[in-house]
């Protein structure tokens, strides 16, 4: 996927480049948001990645000039300010996502990622992956055909696995997406219930369901 | 003493009509007792002028020309009624109702011939060769013209009195209006808008003169507060992207390393360092931008029930992983306006410590109920407490008393719970729950918050 970084800090960059670049998208970077304009009027992106503090001014700006000129496709921002104010003006202007600096490679990968589905869209009631069946609607579960009974937060976490599909789901985007937190309390509360559903996942099984990353995440087992 | 006691526009008002009506009574009353004396003037000095050409007659065409003066007068109906008695008090003229009066002045009561009294003035006054002559003269048409300035004065005091309601009231809305747009501004900085302004009228008048000293003095906050959050955002601007190199760099060397070697637990340790710094800084700003209040911007109206009862929902799994018990007695259906995620993040706060504070066995409750019109969000814990001696000190940014509490953690817990209770305009109390810790944020309930109030 090709993908335009518009970010001053060029170690920064060079960072998410790498990354990127490692995980096979194809990335372009300016570091003014003029010249990021620029860059989406002449070329496709499929995603943008946008600082917030750029030296020609406010990259809300630039998301907001972007989706009046007509860009549709995610705007992820990145920001080191971390504020309410700044994440919800970032949101109010158009971005899709939020990352606060400084953030884990893993982090910015699958938030990348989400954001790609996302942007697919996926409204059905029932979902699966692997061996596991959800149905969204009525919040009901299933591994290989047998129904599991699950805790609402649970079930949630669930739900982003397998919307996931496979994929890794960080500890903020469980905070972000289950909690609806966009902090991050002391105790790993995410940590604590993704071990009661691992353990009612797994009952009756030989297979782990989840496979658990230190400093990346959850995801769901292709196998399972 | 009035201007001490004088409260709001609409006393200023009453005072306003009061005083036009008081004035109008008294001016009236004066205009009245004026008209009446110089009406009673008039006639007593044409009474007296009369007599005395009476009494000149008498002297010059002796008394036979006096009575014949009076028989006409009598006859042509004049102005005057004539009573004449002799020195032996025989009525020499005069009608049969009209009485003798003694010498002097006399309000009094004749009668006609049907028999009607008829209220006159009278002077009785002695004559030549003891005759004594009163002249009377009704006083009934200046009676009516008195009665008729009377009318009119009461219907100018009831048109004084109605402009002066309508003077007053219009009056009282001009106050009302421009104190509204002060009250109006004042609120909207409090919820966070820091940019509004008074309206002048363009007038020059005192409430514009007021208004721009206010707007002068929002102007300052609004500087002070955009100082305050451009530092923050420096600070927090020129700090994060060195802690985001060196985060980074740690991250590719986690990796460069390879599994087993001895320097994987130092980098991983690193990592670990530096996302406590970068906790405790988040903390840090989290805790200014609350206590600025742009936040207020944002505030919404939610369910305060249902995200406690989530969040205590959430936790009750944390705390049975550490041999404790969370219970809640939440009362359904409590709305406030608010931030619902800093509120999560106080509740949170107040959990976590409360579990992380006291060891196994530690009983946690979760209570959310209105008290009149404010609402309470109260932990309450059974473990180790503080004593109330140390509760300003609890309260402190990175007071030792929280240091010794919770060595892991970097003493900005309660101070950032105390910043969100009042970003909602509320308090945060601490109490000694015998045994234990009870900490109740006090919030006002949806519809609460502090609206325009002139009245």
């Amino acid at each position: 996927m090709r993908l335009l970084l518009i970010e001053d800090d060029i170690a920064i960059a060079d960072y998410i480049g790498a990354c990127l670049s490692n995980a096979g998208h194809e990335v372009r970077h300016v570091p003014e948001g003029q010249s990021g304009l620029v860059e989406t009027k002449n070329e496709h992106f499929d995603l943008l990645i946008v600082d917030r503090i750029l030296p020609d001014g406010d990259g809300v700006l630039v998301v907001d000039s972007l989706r009046k000129s007509g860009f549709t496709n995610p705007v992820l921002m990145l920001t080191a300010l971390g504020s309410i104010e700044d994440r919800v003006e970032g949101l109010r202007h158009g971005a899709d996502d939020y990352l606060v600096k400084p953030f884990a490679q893993a982090e910015l990968l699958a938030r990348i990622d989400a954001l790609f589905r996302r942007s697919k869209g996926a409204f059905q009631d029932v979902h699966e992956y692997a061996s596991i069946t959800i149905n969204r609607r009525r919040r009901e579960a299933w591994r290989a055909g047998q129904r599991i009974m699950l805790q609402p937060r649970e079930f949630e976490l669930l739900e982003q696995l397998v919307l996931h599909e496979g994929r890794y789901v960080s500890k903020a985007m469980m905070l972000e997406n289950v909690w609806n937190f966009h902090f991050h309390p002391d105790t790993n509360i995410v940590e604590t219930h993704m071990s009661r559903l691992r353990q009612k996942l797994n009952a009756g099984f030989a297979s782990d369901a989840i496979q658990t990353a230190r400093r990346v995440g959850y995801r769901l087992r292709d196998d399972c | 003493m009035i201007a001490r006691g004088v409260r709001s526009a609409r006393q200023i008002t009453l005072l306003f009509v009061a005083g036009l009506v008081i004035a109008g009574v008294l001016l009236g009353g004066i205009a009245y007792l004026v008209g009446h004396d110089a009406i009673r003037g008039q006639i007593d000095a044409r009474i007296e002028a009369e007599m005395h050409s009476l009494r000149h007659l008498q002297k010059q065409g002796g008394n036979r020309a006096l009575l014949a003066a009076i028989d006409e007068d009598d006859e042509r109906g004049g102005s005057f009624d004539y009573v004449l008695v002799n020195a032996w008090g025989h009525r020499l003229s005069g009608e049969r109702g009209h009485p003798l009066l003694a010498i002097g002045w006399h309000d009094a009561v004749f009668r006609d011939d049907a028999g009607n009294g008829i209220p006159v003035r009278a002077l009785t006054a002695p004559l030549d060769d003891g005759l004594r002559l009163t002249v009377a003269t009704d006083t009934a048409p200046a009676a009516a013209l008195l009665r008729t300035t009377l009318v009119l004065l009461a219907l100018a005091l009831l048109v004084l009195i109605v402009l002066a309601i309508g003077c007053g009231l219009l009056f009282e809305r001009a106050i009302r209006r421009r104190l509204d747009l002060m009250n109006r501004t004042a609120v909207a900085i409090i919820a966070g808008h820091l940019d509004s302004r008074i309206a002048l009228s363009g007038h020059g008048d005192e409430f514009d003169q007021l208004a721009s000293t206010f707007n002068s003095m929002f102007g300052r906050v609004e500087a002070l507060i955009g100082n305050l959050r451009q530092v923050s955002s420096d600070v927090a601007h020129e700090l994060r992207t060195p802690i985001t190199h060196l985060q980074n760099r740690l991250e590719r060397a986690l990796e460069e390393i390879p599994p087993g070697s001895p320097g994987l637990e130092t980098v991983d340790a690193a990592i670990g360092d530096s996302e406590r710094i970068l906790s405790l800084f988040s903390a840090l700003l989290r805790i200014s931008e609350v206590e600025s209040g742009t936040v207020r911007r944002y505030f919404r109206t939610f369910d305060l029930s249902a995200q406690s009862a989530m969040v205590v929902e959430s936790y009750s799994a944390v705390a049975e992983d550490k041999g404790c018990q969370l219970l809640s007695d939440i009362e359904p259906g409590i709305l406030v306006d608010g931030d619902v995620e800093l509120l999560s993040q106080a509740m949170t706060n107040l959990i976590e410590n409360a579990l992380n504070h006291n060891g196994p066995g530690t009983r946690v409750t979760l209570v959310i109920e209105r008290c009149e019109d404010r609402v309470a969000l109260r932990v309450t814990d059974d473990g180790k407490g503080i004593d109330e001696a140390d509760f300003p000190s609890a309260l402190r940014r990175f007071g030792r008393l929280e240091a010794r509490r919770n060595p892991a953690g970097h003493g900005l817990g309660l101070p950032l719970v105390q910043a969100i209770a009042r970003l909602h305009q509320g308090a945060l109390e601490l109490q000694d729950a015998r045994p234990g810790l009870r900490v109740t944020i006090w919030l006002r309930s949806e519809g609460q918050q502090p609206r325009v109030g002139t009245h």
